[in-house]
């Protein structure tokens, strides 16, 4: 029972985690139809960001960590102008293909500028570390943080989408960009939005996840990237809600298969992929129906 | 009078996309030889038609029948193996290819496919025999004698065919390279690369001028006769379909509306009421 | 423009595979780096030939090479292990018979490792191939990262994280370069054949090429399955070449990808030769910007080293070739004496006028 109650913290908050990272995927993909191979990788940069604020920088632990969100975005920003806009209008294989190259840049990059040997995160106060003993449940203090700031972010993310003038836009655009445009919404300023918000998001999850395996290296991103892609597809790429839903759902599975059958923990990637694989093939479309086949 | 072969037979074809009946109830037939056009407003459902028979789509209810086969739901290659060729709107060239690469891109499978070969010889051993030896994969990486033999005589043909249709002096040029009425003139060659019984032609004068269409319709009458085709075609211009179709099928919001030879089709009220306010009938 | 005759062709051609004899012959005088160096690039060459008949000539865009790469490679390197050095490395788990107790020849362990590999694009082709674009780059980037997790557990048959080691460097230039030119052979003449016609409408326009009595799927599935094998091929003979396998990320998972789709898209998507090009490109500036990874000693001052630069500057190069130069060096076409002919026969015409 104790066990029970541990695993379903442990999967709100790797759910989580895979959600706010799917986010950025999904966005991205229901505007430009884009898989943003390179998200997974501004996940990591957020991660070492934040570690070079509070050690290189100094800055207290809550400022290096805003700082290192509001980088990534502008790095997300960036990314999406320099590379990805050229691009917009080749056939959408080239942009997988530039979005790659990318990934494989932020990767190089993070080898050669912050060195390839993984680095210890310890620069979160040590209180996040403890652990609560609620009778004989012990739930670390960084899986409430986790669960609370992922909350909360969803509900800046709602209130962003549905309650201003931007997020209009970009529902407007993800169905169709050329009449969004001649409707005078400036396409490319919600693009770069989408972007910012992405990324910072990944920023966020990519902190919390340092925190939680306590070390950042340049290839870190991979794995959760692909993962919360996984998660992505499982609710249906381009959907919001599907993200979020997916990526709690990928957690649940995830803590689940390793909490029953511990001696499967070696192939819980292979779970995920495997699931990811048959949702393709089955039900593409994912449990938020987004896109229909496309017709002849 | 001889009884003339029935070479299609739609029956009762529906299709629905969703909620959407794009096609309701429709039946046709083809007999052999013959040119028969469909016709009706923008949307009324005729490509879909098109793609329900080629394969593309598959009907929701109906039956499809070719040759005496029942080709519901088959695969756009089988049913092109087996006979059905067409070609496109938009035309849809392999545009980086050359003018005779794509001419034997369409021989491909007649030469080297020996699957619709064995459909139609389980479908009936007595008409269709069973496949010969065809050359496959290996023997086209080690280019082995009976390979390049095919090849030869894939390219021999692919240059009469060219002759043919007066594109010879193009062979070597890219598709793409091409003014737009001879790719539309190579769309058809590529089809007709196939060995088609039926061809299938959409809209094949779209975005001609009057002469073009003349001569257009000069060369669907002789390669008929050259080839013993029989043809279904598409057409927004009335008067080439008044001038080369001997039946006419219209078509409005999916349902068959009117059918029969041009006069009647022309004087039929239902098809004037359809085409009302439609500038192609003025 | 004036034609180059088939005995012109023959005879260039003639001389320039005995030049590339007399360079291989005497590639030892480069020193056993630069020989090495040679070997590899070959190795490459069909990485990326092999990539480039999938990815290129068909247009389906599969991001799983490095999965057949590791298969072939682990495959042939159980083979020729010797039965001592088995049960040496395999300290965790012992090795499952029948491996335990055979060693092969390279020859056969090399083809028996593309076979394997070449199966194994059958079994992940097969679901795969039912999607299309970004979905199936998806779809075969995750068997991929499957087949190496699988590699990375199942310590009974593959040692698992320890790796294998000890592994014969049996990759002489020769093999090397002579499983190359069979794979450009190989490769070519299915590109030049009715089938590689096929490819290329299919890759240009798969609705059309249906109706034109083309079975889509399973002429996909034949490019997949050839390319798998070269794959396997190149596995083997890289395994032979590094003596040391294991499963990291970074050494036989995604970023093998990632290096063959650099050397192909530089090269140009769908050109054997521009493949081979990019091949000796991405070998030679990595391994010249090897210079600038380790401590270079000027005049008793030590330059300290940065590493990963050369992937950091492939890199660059790679986005840019793909936002101002999609089409690559080659684009689709190939490198042929013609085609030389021609690019000369301009330039000296351009100077005397």
């Amino acid at each position: 029972m104790n066990a029970l109650i541990q695993n379903f913290f442990n999967s709100l908050a790797l759910g989580g985690l895979y959600a706010l990272i799917a986010v950025g995927y999904t966005m991205v993909y229901g505007i430009l139809r884009l898989i943003n191979f390179a998200h997974g990788d501004i996940f990591m940069m957020g991660t070492y960001f934040a570690f070079y604020a509070i050690t290189l920088l100094l800055l207290p632990w809550w400022l290096g960590f805003l700082f290192a969100i509001f980088i990534t975005g502008l790095l997300g920003y960036s990314i999406e102008k320099i590379a990805y806009r050229p691009l917009r209008n080749a056939p959408r294989i080239s942009s997988l293909i530039t979005a790659i190259g990318m990934s494989f840049f932020l990767e190089s990059f993070a080898v050669v500028v912050f060195g390839g040997i993984p680095k210890s995160f310890n620069v979160y106060p040590k209180m996040f570390s403890d652990v609560i003993i609620i009778g004989k449940t012990r739930i670390p203090v960084l899986t409430f943080i986790t669960i609370i700031v992922t909350v909360l972010l969803f509900l800046f993310l709602w209130w962003l989408l549905y309650k201003t003038k931007t997020g209009l836009a970009m529902r407007a655009i993800s169905v169709d960009i050329p009449t969004t445009s001649l409707m005078g919404a400036n396409v490319n300023n919600v693009i770069s939005i989408t972007f910012i918000v992405g990324s910072s998001f990944a920023a966020v999850a990519g902190i919390l996840w340092a925190m939680k395996y306590p070390q950042v290296q340049p290839y870190m991103g991979f794995t959760p990237g692909l993962k919360a892609f996984v998660a992505a597809v499982i609710g249906g790429i381009g959907s919001i809600q599907g993200a979020i839903v997916g990526g709690f759902l990928l957690g649940f599975l995830e803590i689940m298969l390793v909490g029953f059958f511990p001696n499967l923990a070696g192939y819980r990637d292979v779970f995920a992929y495997v699931t990811l694989v048959i949702i393709l093939m089955f039900r593409p479309t994912g449990i938020f129906k987004i896109y229909s086949e496309q017709k002849v | 009078m001889k009884m003339a072969e029935n070479i299609l037979d739609m029956d009762k074809i529906t299709i629905k996309f969703g909620g959407l009946t794009a096609v309701d109830d429709f039946s046709m037939y083809i007999n052999k030889g013959e040119l028969v056009g469909l016709i009706g407003p923008n949307g009324a459902g005729k490509t879909t038609i098109f793609n329900i028979i080629t394969g593309i789509y598959k009907p929701t209810a109906g039956k499809i029948v070719f040759k005496g086969i029942d080709i519901t739901g088959l695969k756009p290659q089988l049913i092109n193996q087996i006979g059905i060729a067409r070609t496109f709107q938009n035309i849809r060239l392999f545009s980086d290819m050359t003018v005779l690469e794509n001419i034997m891109v369409g021989q491909h499978s007649y030469f080297t496919n020996r699957k619709a070969l064995n459909f139609l010889h389980t479908h009936d051993p007595k008409k269709y025999p069973k496949s010969l030896w065809r050359p496959w994969l290996f023997s086209a990486i080690l280019k082995t004698p009976d390979y390049v033999k095919i090849e030869k005589v894939m390219k021999a043909k692919a240059f009469d065919l060219l002759g043919k249709m007066e594109l010879q002096k193009y062979a070597d040029f890219k598709a793409s390279a091409l003014p737009y009425g001879q790719q539309r003139k190579l769309e058809i060659a590529r089809a007709l690369a196939t060995n088609p019984t039926l061809l299938i032609l959409d809209e094949p004068a779209a975005g001609m001028n009057p002469q073009e269409s003349q001569v257009l319709l000069e060369s669907i009458r002789k390669i008929m006769k050259d080839f013993s085709l029989t043809i279904l075609l598409i057409e927004h211009d009335m008067k080439f379909v008044m001038n080369i179709c001997e039946r006419i099928y219209v078509l409005d919001y999916g349902k068959l509306i009117s059918h029969g030879n041009p006069e009647a089709v022309q004087n039929d009220k239902k098809v004037i009421e359809a085409y009302l306010g439609d500038e192609v009938y003025v | 423009m004036k034609k180059l005759s088939f005995k012109v062709n023959v005879m260039l051609t003639i001389v320039f595979l005995v030049g590339i004899y007399f360079f291989l012959a005497n590639a030892s005088i480069f020193g056993d780096y630069w020989s090495r160096i040679i070997t590899l690039i070959a190795i490459y060459g069909i990485m990326a030939v092999s990539y480039t008949l999938v990815n290129g000539v068909t247009g389906i865009f599969s991001l799983g090479q490095a999965g057949f790469i590791a298969i072939g490679a682990y495959t042939s390197a159980l083979l020729t292990l010797s039965i001592q050095q088995k049960q040496m490395s395999f300290f965790i788990q012992p090795l499952i018979w029948p491996l335990n107790s055979i060693q092969i020849g390279f020859l056969p362990a090399t083809i028996i490792g593309g076979l394997v590999a070449a199966f194994f694009a059958f079994l992940i082709g097969y679901p795969s191939l039912r999607l299309t674009g970004d979905y199936f780059a998806i779809a075969t980037l995750a068997f991929a990262e499957i087949i190496r997790i699988l590699i990375q557990n199942f310590y009974g048959l593959t040692n698992g994280t320890l790796g294998l080691k000890g592994i014969n460097s049996y990759t002489t230039v020769w093999w090397a370069w002579g499983w190359l030119f069979v794979t450009v052979i190989v490769v070519g003449s299915l590109k030049f054949s009715s089938y590689g016609r096929a490819l290329r409408a299919i890759s240009e326009d798969p609705m059309a090429a249906k109706v034109m009595g083309i079975d889509v799927f399973w002429h996909q599935m034949m490019a997949f399955v050839v390319s798998g094998f070269f794959a396997g091929i190149s596995g083997s003979l890289y395994a032979h070449w590094i003596t040391t396998l294991d499963p990291r990320p970074t050494s036989l998972g995604v970023m093998l990808t990632f290096y063959v789709l650099i050397m192909i898209v530089i090269g140009g998507l769908g050109s054997v030769s521009g493949a081979i090009i990019g091949a000796i490109f991405f070998a030679f500036v990595s391994q010249w910007l090897r210079m600038f990874e380790s401590n270079v000693n000027l005049f008793g001052l030590t330059i300290p080293g940065v590493p990963g630069m050369s992937m950091l500057l492939l890199s660059v190069i790679f986005i840019f070739v793909m936002i101002f130069w999609r089409r690559g060096l080659m684009g689709k076409s190939e490198l042929s004496w013609q085609n030389i002919y021609a690019f000369f026969k301009t330039r000296v015409g351009d100077e005397n006028g």
